[in-house]
């Protein structure tokens, strides 16, 4: 199995990373040393590999957005197609997903399904 | 403070999936409770997929629909994979220089981002080199029964950082390509239902692919949803029925959205750190949350993360129904047990 990689010097990016300790715990997965595992007509081959390249490229342009005054990010279910542009948040701080405002309720298995959700 | 796992592990409650034909959604109401309680509601394919659109008004549903359907003509030429001329054809085709786009699509690459931060880079938007290697390189009906065997995955993880965005333009880094699977579907339920029961007045469900948002008043009793592995099973599939009354629903399954390469089966859900389909620990995972996206992020994220998302699932408060690969069902986070038909 032939593994294609990012490479340094496909990035836009020439300055070395200034991480944060967020920025380190997060890219932890990507940096150092990457086992891959992959099976190849039933053989199962394993293969080592270094410092993704990536990780080592971390830039400043987020920094450069967050004195922006135009860096909120828009609101799923909120936005327009004639509002004005929105901008993906600069922050690389965790976010969270939300969760419901209540959970879903069980239903008497009688009753009819409205709607369906499964995968597609 | 570190997570109770103790409490964690009572919040996950695992049970034999005994739902069956018998089991089974078989039991409809008498036609006069279904005349009184189903809203009206239109079905058509949209994104590849099926489009369900109820209201609680059926007068109003005409109003919804032509909502419904200026988002589905947005997204799609924003969004799609597989028309050259979307804007995120047009993004990746420029890969290492400015583009300028919609307010729409930066939106759209927005959420693809927080999806991305939210799920420690689970849900990642830069995998569209990875899924083409995989050979998902169309749209799936239009994919060959078979094809020659994969022998090159795409490592890009981690590349959605170096994402650059500015108002009404973005550069996504050499070599790397988008694709928003996981979260653009969900975005247009979200946008859609929100607009249509603003506009309509009334309870609106959208539904794409099954990735459900719910807005407005609901029903009584909430908007009584169908689980299963695959949305295209309809009501009688083997699954689980829930209500939801706000937010959004989700679910990612590792049984659709499948093809062969050298006679090797693979689907549409890819592991960043690795390129390739993760290990099979659930086939199915169902995720309640606020959004149709942060749902769709987190089921998504349950199925790369293999046998941590329960616990992941549960510290985030977001109730799911996980089906193993051996159908045994954990339910977490308040999902209901499934008295509803399991």
């Amino acid at each position: 199995m032939k593994i294609l990689r990012q490479a340094a010097s496909m990035s836009p990016y020439p300055d070395l990373p200034s991480r944060t300790s967020a920025q380190r715990s997060a890219l932890s997965r990507d940096a150092g040393l990457l086992r891959i595992k992959a099976a190849t007509k039933g053989v199962t081959v394993a293969a080592a590999f270094g410092s993704v390249a990536l990780g080592l490229v971390f830039a400043q342009p987020w920094a450069a957005q967050a004195a922006s005054p135009t860096t909120a990010a828009s609101q799923p279910g909120t936005g327009h197609h004639d509002d004005a542009p929105a901008n993906p948040s600069p922050s690389d701080a965790q976010q969270q997903l939300a969760p419901p405002a209540q959970p879903p309720a069980d239903v008497a298995p009688q009753a009819q399904p409205q709607a369906v959700s499964g995968g597609s | 403070m570190g997570p109770d796992r103790a409490k964690l592990r009572a919040a996950v409650s695992i049970s034999d999936e005994v739902d069956t034909t018998e089991s089974a959604s078989s039991s409809p109401l008498g036609a006069n409770e279904l005349v009184a309680n189903l809203p009206d509601s239109v079905q058509f394919r949209a994104l590849g997929t099926t489009a369900h659109l109820l209201v609680t008004d059926p007068d109003r549903l005409d109003v919804a629909r032509r909502i419904l359907d200026a988002e589905l003509v947005g997204i799609d030429a924003a969004c799609s994979r597989f028309r050259p001329d979307s804007e995120l054809s047009m993004v990746n085709r420029s890969a290492g220089q400015w583009c300028t786009v919609s307010a729409l699509f930066a939106e759209a690459l927005s959420v693809a981002l927080s999806a991305a931060r939210a799920t420690d880079g689970d849900v990642d938007p830069c995998l569209g080199g990875a899924v083409v290697a995989l050979g998902y390189d169309r749209d799936l009906a239009a994919l060959p029964a078979d094809g020659a065997p994969i022998t090159a995955v795409v490592l890009q993880a981690g590349a959605w950082r170096f994402i650059e965005c500015q108002p009404g333009r973005v550069r996504i880094p050499r070599g790397t390509a988008l694709d928003f699977g996981a979260t653009a579907k969900a975005l247009a339920a979200d946008r859609a239902a929100a607009r249509a029961a603003a506009e309509a007045g009334c309870g609106v469900l959208v539904s794409l692919g099954g990735d459900i948002c719910v807005s407005g008043q609901p029903p009584g009793g909430g908007w009584r949803v169908r689980v299963c592995d695959d949305h295209g099973a309809g009501p009688e599939g083997t699954g689980q029925t829930i209500a939801i009354s706000a937010g959004g629903l989700a679910t990612s399954s590792t049984t659709v959205r499948t093809w062969l390469r050298g006679g090797r089966s693979y689907h549409h859900i890819i592991d960043p750190a690795t390129g390739l389909n993760p290990p099979t620990w659930w086939r199915t995972a169902s995720v309640a949350a606020a959004s149709c996206v942060d749902a769709n992020s987190a089921s998504t994220a349950a199925i790369v993360r293999g046998e941590r998302a329960a616990e992941w699932l549960t510290e985030l408060a977001l109730p799911a129904r996980l089906v193993r690969h051996d159908r045994r069902v954990v339910t977490v986070a308040g999902w209901p047990h499934g008295a509803g038909g399991e």
